[in-house]
């Protein structure tokens, strides 16, 4: 059993690595979405454009929202109240959990719909609202079909990756009672139905945001299926939870960062779909919902911002990329981190959302080839992020015992050159105990020390 | 410059999926969407009741044996019963729905909707093909020039949903595989009249 906690990271690695068929189809989702971000970027060059200069311009617009979040959100809020949009702040999980079962309860909700939304899973709402008796659908393709399995997502931008078309096919008729397939034009075709169902009767639509324009009070949605803009209009009322990061001053810096986000996260120019959520319907002929309450969530976020270290997680636009081109996610994949954000991003997150002392290892997950602060639309220096927290979990001694004192030990040595000879002269018998997994090539004869002090170094360079 | 920006709207959007035809006239804008609605099978088509229509509200009537209904008549259908009730379910028995578009995003291949009580949001969304007509000039580059000119024009913040659509609904979440009409529509047609 993979276990859902970042705690259980490396016995994750150890379980999933014998699963072949696994590791098989997210390399090729993560290569197929990666080739097709890469022609696009390439494209976009040709066509004169500076793809990079435009990934400078979304750094810029992180890093001013970031640092000036209050004064952004403030910004925010009054729009919101203009447009007619409630505003609720939650500290943490439970209490944003809290205030939508109260908002349910109030409108007798029996049946919400759900659009794709990690923040949600971050919370844990649907257990919650389960628990209280609503009935709860996800409406993203991706995102019902782990529903239906009783699992998490194993992406951010593609939840089901990890699942094989036989797998769903299985699964649609165990849980649907529909004949077994496993063509995904068919197996698409049953969702529709069976979902459209759910749209005409539910009561309360749930979403997430991409972005919440500043100076308009804006929500704004970016989908493919439609089923974010069915959960948003068909209910009455339309509840969006998100995190106070996803703030975006203007208009204008949110075009900026239209243009970053599908190209990275899935390789198009646009998506089908991009909704600016303004206000809720003001008479009946409007067709949409009556009321919109957005929920602020902080979760941890606050104290991202105070540590300057790892500030920068906040800029995240939460588009994937970095996962995609991790050599750590294409192999041990997105449910080995044990965490609702997996992936070098994650790994910054996940110890804020839960604690360092659990998901420590989560850091030491990445070769640190630098991969994901090159691929990122927003330029998150990623990687450095990472090593910090390593550095962090060192001071506060969350690394195990026995390799502080080897680090100790290394330190000693590489200190004085007579330790150092000597510690040398026990490789021979330590290497063989290094690792299970490896064969290192044999150490050679002598030591570069020995054959400078011989002067063969000298004799062979002049 | 029109002439160009209308050449990359239509190259962009037949790449995502959509189809674009040119209409020189109104009267043209009715043949081929008859011709769509003919081809395709279809019985029933509802209209936007956005004033750019207001010349071809008969539409096509008795000339293929299509029933076009306009968001306003389903509105007087409705009477004092719940119209969005009626409104959804209208919409989910018709086969095609046709929209006007505000602008065309020619960098993108996106049509602008400005969803409002004569375009409701899933007139777009509910059929399973989905028309949209626009005006030549109104092709736009990018999605900021977009922004701005609904700004400046005072359509974004009068709006309660505006709706950028590019392409076909889709999805790649089996397996990557590309499907269309996943839960909006399979087919999406935008037609141009040329002003
Ligand atoms: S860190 Fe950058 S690359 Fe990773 S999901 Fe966030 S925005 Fe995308």
């Amino acid at each position: 059993m993979i276990q859902e906690s970042p705690a259980y990271f490396k016995e994750n690695i150890k379980q999933i690595s014998e699963d072949e068929n696994l590791r098989r189809i997210v390399r090729k989702a993560t290569s197929l979405t990666l080739s097709k971000r890469s022609d696009l970027v390439t494209e976009y060059y040709s066509e004169g454009k500076d793809w990079e200069a435009l990934r400078n311009q979304a750094h810029e617009i992180r890093k001013k929202t970031i640092d000036n979040l209050d004064t952004y959100l403030t910004d925010l809020e009054d729009h919101f109240e203009r447009n007619g949009i409630e505003v609720k702040h939650a500290i943490n999980a439970s209490e944003a959990c809290s205030f939508v079962l109260r908002i349910l309860k109030e409108h007798n909700t029996r049946l919400v719909v759900k659009s794709k939304s990690m923040v949600t899973e971050e919370i844990h709402l649907n257990d919650k609202m389960i628990e209280a008796g609503i009935e709860v659908v996800e409406t993203d393709l991706g995102e019902y079909i782990i529903q239906l399995a009783g699992e998490t997502p194993s992406h951010i931008t593609a939840p089901a990756m990890h699942k094989s078309r036989d797998d769903i096919g299985k699964l649609f008729s165990e849980k649907l009672g529909v004949p077994f397939t496993n063509d995904p034009a068919e197996l698409t075709a049953y969702a529709r139905r069976f979902l459209r169902e759910k749209f005409l009767k539910a009561d309360v639509g749930i979403s997430g945001a991409n972005f919440l324009i500043a100076e308009t009070g804006t929500v704004v949605i970016i989908e493919n299926e439609g089923n974010a803009r069915l959960s948003t209009t068909l209910p009455k009322l339309h509840i969006v939870i998100t995190g106070i990061e996803k703030v975006v001053p203007t208009l204008e810096e949110t075009a900026t960062l239209l243009k970053l986000l599908p190209v990275s996260a899935t390789g198009q120019k646009a998506t089908s779909y991009v909704s600016f959520i303004n206000s809720p319907a003001k008479v009946k002929e409007d067709a949409r919902p009556g009321k919109i309450i957005v929920i602020l969530l902080d979760n941890g976020r606050k104290e991202i911002l105070r540590r300057q270290e790892v500030r920068e997680a906040l800029y995240c636009i939460k588009c994937g990329a970095c996962m995609n081109v991790c050599p750590v996610y294409q192999t041990v994949s997105g449910h080995a981190y044990g965490s609702v954000y997996p992936g070098p991003i994650g790994s910054i997150l996940t110890p804020f959302l839960t604690t360092l002392k659990e998901s420590k290892d989560l850091a030491y997950g990445s070769s640190l080839c630098g991969a994901c602060s090159e691929i990122c639309p927003v330029k998150i220096d990623i990687h450095n992020a990472l090593l910090w927290i390593r550095s962090y979990a060192v001071q506060k001694k969350y690394t195990p015992f026995i390799e502080r004192m080897l680090f100790k030990l290394w330190r000693i040595a590489m200190e004085n050159i007579f330790v150092y000879n000597f510690g040398r002269s026990l490789l021979k018998f330590l290497q063989p105990l290094w690792s299970d997994y490896k064969d290192f090539p044999p150490l050679a004869e002598k030591s570069f020390h020995q054959l400078w002090k011989e002067g063969e170094i000298w004799n062979k360079n002049s | 410059m029109e002439q160009e920006l209308l050449n990359k709207f239509a190259t962009e959007l037949i790449r995502v999926g959509g189809e674009f035809s040119l209409a020189s006239s109104k009267i043209e804008i009715l043949k081929i969407v008859n011709k769509i609605l003919s081809q395709k099978g279809c019985n029933t088509a509802v209209l936007s009741s956005h004033p750019f229509f207001d010349s071809l509200k008969e539409m096509g009537k008795g000339e293929s044996g299509i029933n076009i209904f306009t968001i306003e008549q389903i509105l007087s259908l409705a009477g004092e019963s719940d119209y969005t009730n009626l409104l959804r379910e209208k919409l989910s028995q018709t086969d095609a729905g046709i929209n006007y578009a505000e602008y065309l995003i020619a960098e993108t291949g996106s049509a602008v909707v400005v969803n409002t009580q004569s375009e409701p949001s899933y007139l777009s969304l509910l059929p399973e093909i989905s028309i949209i007509v626009s005006k030549s000039n109104r092709v736009v580059k990018d999605m900021s020039e977009a922004l701005n000119r609904l700004r400046t024009e005072n359509l974004f913040d009068s709006s309660g949903c505006i709706t950028f659509i590019t392409g076909p609904s889709r999805t790649a979440d089996i397996e990557k595989v590309l499907i269309t009409g996943v839960h909006g529509p399979k087919k999406l047609y935008v037609i141009v009249i040329n002003f």
